[in-house]
């Protein structure tokens, strides 16, 4: 990293770490909240999507495999929230590594719709082992987290997710700039060379899918103590489907692209608030031009935009990695 | 053979209902660059494709020095010691001159995960190394300067250096050459018989090479082995293999008079 990223990094880090001192009010700090989770999660699908060229649209289904994990936890075993973090992960990532499995031999589509099938089977486990999970009705009651025995709090949730979404971003970063993210890519750009030239495509494959579904997990765990309560409809297929959406909005296997999907797609529903009924048709709205712009040049377009606004902006939209497409 | 780096015994490939290799033996000696040709489809790739394990065959097996590696993946080949190319290039187009060799290096690095996250020192100097090394296989190549150039942005001549470079950096025994001189123009060709010249004199390097235009085999290979309809119908010197009839036969028939006034 040059000087000047690390500058602009510490400044972007030192903003984000100011907001709660700032921002007073709850719906704000909700909303950052949520946009943080969603951060973590576009950059935790980026791994298996971006950097290994694997299609997942189970993304939530992780988030909500880590939330149920340590909803259950918390509830039955009374575990601490912070163990409940990487249990959920834990979770997750095992329920990646069977997902992943397949990735050796299904490819492109169809691997997407394997993946849906998954989603489909860990929603109705969900709804169905009532004993387990209370069905529909969710599992309300969780314990929310306490830090020297005070709760949370929204500014408590804030700095949990923006750990949460660093690490994840860390993790990214690290892992695109060494010889594993050489591999994922290889694998990415071309199975048969990368396995000629002794990257084991297979492990490589399932690897992204635990790395990937690991911070998933660890989001859901977060979730379920912030939200106190989860059910089956908080982890939808159209969850899946949105976060798919802000990684490829933003430019799958970029760093910094996911972060702007999911800047872009959770912020415009609240921005939009004032259309009411036309909420989301706008959001919509809003996901097609941008990718239309996005496919006819996006790149120019915010250099164009860039050079307008001079040096005043930290990053550059494309992030560092490699594009993928 | 004791001194063959590398063996295939009695390979059979059968798909569907063709026949592509039929009980085909090699053996390739120790720093000698062995030719393959024959005709469209006599199975020359094929026969790659069972010595880089991307094809399981139906009968025979494959030796790298005394092991048998039938069974090994193709990833596991590569880390034992069979680096190839492939006919139609396949750079990772996504990725940089520079970074595409270093995939190749990946098999001889071990930094792991944590290694990756820490940043510890072992993945700081494998890198370090790894890069190194590259720089010293692009100017073998040719191809200094054009570190961080997309390798899928470069003219065609450049990207088969690439492949080569990449494939080098596996640090192979034996390097299968699938067509290297395709779509090279002359002067690229005479440049490149040298570099495969030169690599098996100062690397240990054993090629097996896979080549059309015969003048670059005639004067670049020896010995040359011809499979036709998945058969190997001869191997010999350059001189043997275009005096033998099956070969004019099968494969130099309609063009013997060509070659032979070339040669």
């Amino acid at each position: 990293m040059t000087s000047k990223r690390w500058q602009a990094t510490a400044l972007a880090a030192a903003g984000l770490l100011g907001v709660p001192l700032v921002v007073g009010n709850p719906y704000i700090l909700h909303v950052g909240i949520f946009l943080l989770m969603y951060v973590a999660l576009s950059s935790s699908l980026n791994i298996v999507l971006g950097l290994a060229g694997q299609p997942s649209l189970a993304h939530a289904t992780f988030l909500g495999v880590g939330a149920y994990a340590a909803a259950l936890a918390a509830l039955r075993l009374h575990w601490p929230y912070w163990v409940n973090l990487g249990f959920g992960g834990v979770t997750a990532a095992l329920l990646g590594l069977i997902v992943g499995l397949p990735s050796v031999r299904v490819r492109g589509h169809h691997l997407a719709i394997v993946t849906i099938g998954f989603a489909q089977i860990v929603r109705l486990i969900e709804i169905n082992w009532d004993r387990l999970t209370s069905g529909p009705m969710g599992l309300p009651g969780i314990p929310t987290a306490t830090i020297a025995s005070r709760p949370f709090g929204r500014i408590g949730f804030y700095y949990l997710f923006l750990l949460i979404a660093g690490a994840t971003l860390f993790v990214v970063n690290r892992i695109s700039r060494s010889r594993i993210g050489r591999a994922l890519a290889a694998v990415r750009d071309d199975e048969m060379a990368a396995e000629a030239l002794g990257v084991d495509t297979r492990y490589y494959k399932v690897y992204a899918f635990v790395i990937s579904t690991f911070w998933a997990g660890v989001c859901g765990a977060a979730y379920a103590h912030y939200m106190t309560f989860v059910s089956p409809d908080s982890f939808t297929q159209a969850d899946s489907t949105t976060i798919l959406c802000m990684v490829i909005l933003g430019g799958s296997g970029t760093l910094f692209g996911p972060v702007i999907g999911a800047s872009v797609l959770a912020l415009a529903p609240e921005l939009l608030r004032f259309a009411s009924g036309y909420r989301y048709m706008l959001v919509g709205l809003v996901m097609v031009v941008a990718v239309i712009a996005r496919q006819s040049g996006f790149d120019r377009l915010w250099k164009r935009t860039a050079a307008m606004l001079g040096r005043l902006l930290p990053f550059g939209l494309r992030g560092r990695l490699h594009r993928n497409g | 053979m004791a001194d063959a780096v590398l063996r295939a015994e009695g390979i059979s490939v059968r798909f569907g209902g063709v026949v592509a290799l039929d009980k085909v033996s090699i053996s390739i000696k120790r720093q000698t660059i062995h030719g393959l040709i024959g005709p469209n489809g006599a199975g020359k790739t094929t026969l790659f494709n069972v010595a880089s394990g991307f094809i399981r065959p139906d009968a025979g097996d494959v030796f790298l020095g005394d092991d048998r590696i039938t069974a090994r993946a193709p990833h596991q080949r590569c880390d034992l010691g069979i680096g190839r190319t492939f006919q139609n290039i396949r750079l990772f187009a996504s990725l940089s001159v520079i970074d595409n060799i270093l995939v190749g290096m990946h098999c001889r690095g071990r930094a792991g995960t944590l290694d990756v996250l820490v940043g510890t020192r072992r993945s700081r100097e494998e890198s370090t190394l790894a890069r190194a090394e590259c720089r010293r296989l692009l100017e073998l190549t040719g191809l200094h300067g054009l570190e961080d150039v997309r390798a899928s942005s470069l003219p065609y001549g450049s990207q088969r250096r690439v492949e080569i470079a990449r494939a080098l950096a596996t640090k192979p025994r034996v390097l299968l050459l699938d067509e290297p001189s395709a779509g090279m123009n002359l002067q690229e060709k005479n440049i490149l018989r040298d570099f495969i010249r030169r690599l098996t004199q100062d690397f240990d390097l054993t090629a097996l090479v896979i080549e059309h235009n015969m003048k670059l085999v005639m004067s670049l290979c020896d010995p040359i082995m011809v499979l036709d309809h998945g058969q190997m119908i001869c191997e010999g010197s350059p001189d043997d293999v275009q005096a033998d009839p099956r070969v004019i036969e099968a494969y130099l028939g309609k063009e013997s008079e060509k070659v032979g006034s070339r040669a």
